[in-house]
């Protein structure tokens, strides 16, 4: 485990070193300390509509922040042949593939963790009142992001950078478009269709009062079962991989 | 070679066992997912494909519509509205982005009557409604532009009813007390003399709590 977090430590040492990130994260939180100057929507959910944009904003950035890091990382390390030292140093495939997703998804929590505070405390300073289910969001913002962050390791054990980026916003696609292609749970299809809309709970959150500890449970048993899966195909990919 | 078949056995059963697992959770999660409704206005937002989009759209629509609010007040301001075509596309766009954005529908409806395109600026007046059924400031537009544009006094003074219920949400007192004034104009106008001086009344009971509160007149378009 030692030399995954080693790996992982690698990697969140180069997002930080990487302006990209940073200026994403920064225009982002300029734009989310904004919505509240946005003119008055009048119907009275002007909170509940500062929610909604405050977590469409966070996930933009964090969909952004997670393509930025997490596309180009392997096959970079591949072409620059800085991953042969690592693997030199007796890291397996395996635990450098895990190595970094675990670095990508850490830097995603302090990324989207940043996101939360800032709209958490914006909402709070403007509406007078602590928006507590924000961080629900956050979090089903974060699995999500990290989900993405599997899929493109994964794919990029074994492909180019723009192939990466395609393959993971093609994914981003298929998986939230479920209700409109089946239609609901009477399809027989509805339930083996691959869909992070688990981790679509922006409504609930934004108009109504977020989602019970069950719901985050079966949030959580979802992003295991993906990255578990995503995370051991980008492994095997890469172990087979001739270097 | 049995060790190798073995292990390629173990992964594809590991890779279905976690697929499964998310699955399940997903499964778990449709069974438990909340429904809700945007405000109230009957615009079902429940958990439809790229949810997180329509804050974009959202914010979008805000972003079209505060640039249009600057220009109105400080670049045309003595320019009558209703010269102001150059606003329609912008306001269009900003509907189609943000049902729940009230502005651009009453002055869109109020541009497109003024210019005699009467039956569509009834027409998104109406869809404005639709959408904010507790709006009072879109209901008075709705009630208001059928008692100027229309013979149709018993809509008008239908539509202008609904704005009295108690339900009904309005930005502030001022927002509120002029479009009593509208009721009371439509109301009069029909010969409804008794509830038009109840009307009254309540008028002048927001009319004390205004300057009990201090409020002042800050925002007015022509019309």
């Amino acid at each position: 485990m030692n030399r995954v977090a080693a790996v992982a430590r690698a990697v969140v040492a180069d997002a930080i070193r990487r302006r990209i990130v940073w200026v994403v994260v920064l225009f982002s939180l300029v734009l989310a300390a904004m919505i509240p100057m946005l003119p008055s929507y009048g119907v009275g959910v002007a909170d509940a509509v500062y929610r909604e944009i405050a977590l469409a904003m966070t996930y933009v950035a964090a969909m952004v922040v997670t393509l930025v890091l997490s596309v180009s990382r392997i096959p970079v390390e591949v072409e620059r042949r800085t991953l042969y030292s690592v693997l030199a140093r007796d890291v397996r495939r395996w635990e450098y593939v895990l190595g970094t997703w675990l670095g990508i998804t850490l830097t995603l929590a302090a990324v989207t963790a940043a996101f939360g505070g800032i709209i958490f405390a914006v909402g709070w300073a403007v509406y007078g009142a602590p928006m507590w289910m924000l961080w629900q969001g956050v979090l089903a913002i974060w699995m999500e992001a990290g989900i993405i962050a599997a899929l493109c390791v994964a794919v990029s054990t074994i492909t180019l950078p723009v192939i990466v980026a395609v393959a993971a916003l093609a994914f981003l696609f298929i998986a939230h478009v479920r209700a409109d292609l089946l239609g609901g749970p009477e399809n027989p299809l509805w339930y083996a269709y691959p869909s992070l809309d688990a981790f679509n709970i922006i409504a609930p959150v934004s108009h109504g009062s977020g989602v019970s500890l069950l719901y985050l449970a079966t949030m959580v048993l979802a992003f295991v079962g993906w990255v578990g899966a995503l995370v051991f195909l980008g492994a095997l990919g890469f172990s087979r991989r001739d270097l | 070679m049995g060790t190798l078949m073995n292990s390629r056995l173990l992964a594809i059963v590991l890779v279905v066992v976690l697929f499964s697992l998310a699955l399940v959770g997903q499964a778990g999660a449709d069974a438990l997912v909340p429904v809700t409704e945007k405000s109230g206005t009957g615009q079902a937002v429940e958990r439809a494909g790229f949810a997180y989009l329509t804050g974009v759209r959202t914010y979008a629509a805000a972003v079209l519509w505060n640039r249009l609010d600057g220009l109105l007040h400080e670049y045309y301001d003595d320019v009558p509205l209703t010269e102001q075509t150059y606003i329609m596309p912008t306001l269009n766009m900003a509907v189609m982005l943000d049902p729940q954005l009230t502005p651009p529908y009453y002055v869109a409806a109020w541009v497109l009557a003024r210019q005699g395109s009467v039956d569509e600026a009834l027409a998104l007046a109406e869809q404005g409604v639709e959408n904010n059924p507790r709006s009072g400031i879109l209901l008075i537009n709705h009630a208001q532009l059928l008692s100027l544009f229309t013979e149709d006094d018993v809509a008008a003074v239908a539509r202008a009813e609904e704005a009295l219920a108690s339900d009904v949400v309005w930005v502030d007192l001022i927002e509120q007390h002029d479009s009593y004034a509208v009721v009371l104009a439509i109301l009069r106008q029909s010969g409804k003399t008794e509830q038009a001086a109840l009307v009254g009344r309540e008028i002048e009971r927001i009319d004390a709590e205004i300057d009990r509160l201090g409020l002042t007149v800050e925002h007015d378009h022509d019309h």
